[in-house]
């Protein structure tokens, strides 16, 4: 990781930007030369649609993501240190809600990364005193939530995840095979309460009738029409949300058993009681 | 709440929370498989001011609720003209002399879906077009990089030449506005790439000015509703009465979006309805944005000439006939001004609305905490 502190001063946020952003690795320099505010704008706008962009973006920025961090944060940040993290997620939000009406990007992402891990920081100061349950716990490959949820048996709790792992891995191979990623479920996942429960309706009607299950499986489309009309929900509804319900519909498939746990509280009925 | 890692990428983490939600998040070293209980959830933000996709939705129920209306109150008319607008999906707009839309069409599948919901009527051709690109992006059919074409079709060459200026220095506007990388082909000759020139707004403003003002003098039928009518922008959602925009609806002179009638989205709905009559020349920006409509109402008859950006956003208030106090024929000064506001009240406010789209404001509702 190159020092940045030579040009690192603490000033306006936008001069301290361009310092950092200067001082990439001398590798790095040869390949992406301190762009103007103009050619990055170029990038912006094909990150916000595509995620290999995005991330290829925030790779080429880590050293003035890491920069903004550490201002933020009072102190020098790491890559270990979860405000690195943050402040990816917060470059993420800055590539999805920049426009140029907001002036230049860089000054607009620094004040996304600065606000977020700041928020964060305060956020994480008043749980101060409570150890996190995801911390690395005693023994190496297992966190603290794993260890302290089976003392007796630490081995079993990590397997758990593992086997979570695994059945991960099979669901997105067989989403693979539908066309959809993970993230574009992510993408696709609605926001409003009320569109969650439509698509949560569709995905009720389903369970309780397997053939359309078994015709997703087999047809590897959704049975959109008979969603609707056996759910009724709006057909644009679910239209819309396509990749997410079956996405779902496929963990209510069989093989899924863990996940299908997890999200236990999905389809419980209003009044709180688990589905047989 | 507990959420299951799904999937931990360099810059974040796919999350999986016990509703059935997939949220993104900072990925804090977090391994696939692993149950997490504190997140760092992404927070979806609305690209400043112009958050169109935030309004679509209200405009859409809005629209709804106003066809029923619009449609029972409408005499239908002969097109005097279509214009085809060509994305991928492709529409047909009729519109009469005065480029009001009298009828919309989707022409493919996809132009179908397009239009499916929206209102169109008594609107003018630059604010029917604006907002079906809208529905566009908004729908996925139109990114950065895309192309749209518009052909017209009409008897009247006069009318083509003039549309076809009007039309394309409009869009080129409205493009920029909206900071939509996409190029435009009206007629079959000229594109217009969209390039960050400063210097266009005021030379558009200026050129939609004078068709409007030409167009303002004309009968009842919707005079010079230029651009930015009323749809999205205002009245919908937030409150005009279903009735109001109604009601004047008949006179329906032009009126468009922001103010008379109170439609604006910001109130004084029911108050302006009375203002409509000789609001004739009022177009676009009338006076939207919080209240006013009512105040401005009287002015309008000398407004004639006003043209699209009237004096929008919450700003304007009594003083309401555009900047310019002077009723006159804004057309002129109008533009210049409050043009980059123009659009402003459009989407100031609303970022209430919400949407089931990543770019809209909307807190996607994930503190992180429990």
């Amino acid at each position: 990781m190159k020092k940045t502190g030579k040009n690192e001063r603490p000033g306006p946020g936008f001069a301290a930007a361009r310092f950092v952003f200067c001082n990439t690795t001398p590798g790095e320099r040869n390949d992406h030369p301190m762009q103007t505010d103009h050619a990055i704008l170029e990038q912006v706008a094909q990150a916000k649609t595509s995620l290999e962009r995005a991330d290829e973006l925030i790779r080429q920025y880590q050293p003035f993501i890491k920069a903004q961090a550490s201002r933020a944060l009072g102190r020098l940040c790491t890559e270990q240190d979860d405000a690195f993290s943050i402040g990816m997620i917060a470059f993420h939000e800055a590539i999805r809600g920049y426009s140029r009406m907001r002036g230049s990007f860089l000054q607009y992402a620094a004040l996304v990364i600065r606000s977020r891990v700041r928020d964060e920081q305060r956020r994480e100061r008043r749980h101060a005193p409570h150890a996190r349950l995801d911390q690395p716990g005693p023994e190496e490959g297992q966190t603290l939530g794993e260890r302290l949820a089976d003392p007796e048996n630490p081995v079993d709790a990590a397997e758990g995840r593992l086997a979570t792992q695994a059945e991960i891995r099979e669901l997105a191979a067989t989403m693979a095979e539908f066309g959809i990623a993970l993230s574009d479920v992510a993408e696709n996942c609605p926001r409003q309460q009320r569109t969650l429960e439509a698509c949560r309706q569709a995905v009720r009607y389903a369970r309780e009738h397997p053939e359309l299950l078994e015709e997703l499986l087999r047809t590897k489309k959704l049975p959109l029409a008979r969603l609707c009309e056996g759910s009724g929900a709006a057909r644009k509804t679910l239209e819309r949300h396509r990749k997410y319900i079956t996405a779902l519909l496929l963990i209510y498939t069989n093989g899924y058993e863990i996940i299908r746990g997890h999200i236990c509280q999905m389809l419980a009925p209003q009044g709180g009681e688990r589905p047989a | 709440m507990k959420y299951l890692v799904m999937e931990a990428r360099p810059s974040y983490a796919i999350l999986l929370d016990e509703e059935g939600r997939f949220v993104r998040a900072a990925n804090l070293h977090y391994e696939p498989g692993q149950t997490v209980e504190h997140i760092v959830p992404m927070r979806t933000r609305a690209p400043k001011g112009k958050g169109v996709l935030i309004w679509l939705p209200g405009m859409l129920a809005a629209a709804c609720l106003v066809l029923m209306a619009a449609v029972l109150l409408r005499a239908p008319v002969t097109p005097y003209a279509s214009v085809y607008l060509t994305i991928n999906p492709q529409v047909r707009i009729d519109v009469d002399r005065q480029s009001t839309a009298q009828g919309l069409e989707g022409v493919n599948p996809d132009g179908q879906a397009l239009v499916e919901g929206y209102d169109w009527k008594g609107k003018h051709l630059d604010q029917v077009t604006d907002e079906l690109i809208d529905r566009a992006v908004a729908m996925g059919y139109l990114a950065p990089g895309g192309a749209i074409t518009i052909d017209l079709e009409a008897e009247d060459e006069d009318w083509v030449l003039q549309t076809n200026q009007a039309l394309q220095a409009h869009l080129e506007e409205y493009l920029q506005y909206q900071d939509l990388r996409v190029t435009v082909q009206v007629g079959q000759s000229v594109s217009i790439p969209v390039a960050p020139a400063a210097t266009a707004a005021p030379t558009a403003a200026a050129t939609a000015a004078p068709t409007a003002a030409t167009a303002a003098p004309a009968p009842a039928p919707n005079p010079n509703d230029s651009g930015y009518g009323d749809s999205a922008y205002g009245d919908s959602a937030y409150g005009t009465a279903p009735g109001a925009p109604a009601a004047p609806a008949a006179p329906q002179t032009g009126d468009s979006g922001y103010g008379q009638e109170g439609d604006s989205g910001y109130g004084t709905a029911s108050t302006a309805v009375p203002a409509p009559a000789p609001e004739t020349g009022d177009s676009g920006y009338g006076d939207s944005g919080t209240g006013t409509a009512a105040t401005a109402a009287p002015a309008p008859p000398p407004e004639t000439g006003d043209s699209g950006y009237g004096d929008s956003g919450q700003a304007a208030a009594p003083t309401a006939p555009p900047a310019p106090p002077a009723p006159a024929p804004a057309a002129t000064p109008v533009p210049a001004t409050p043009a980059p506001q123009g659009g402003d009240s459009g989407y100031e406010a609303p970022q209430q609305g919400d949407s089931d789209y990543d770019q809209p404001d909307q807190d996607s509702g994930y503190d992180g905490d429990d």
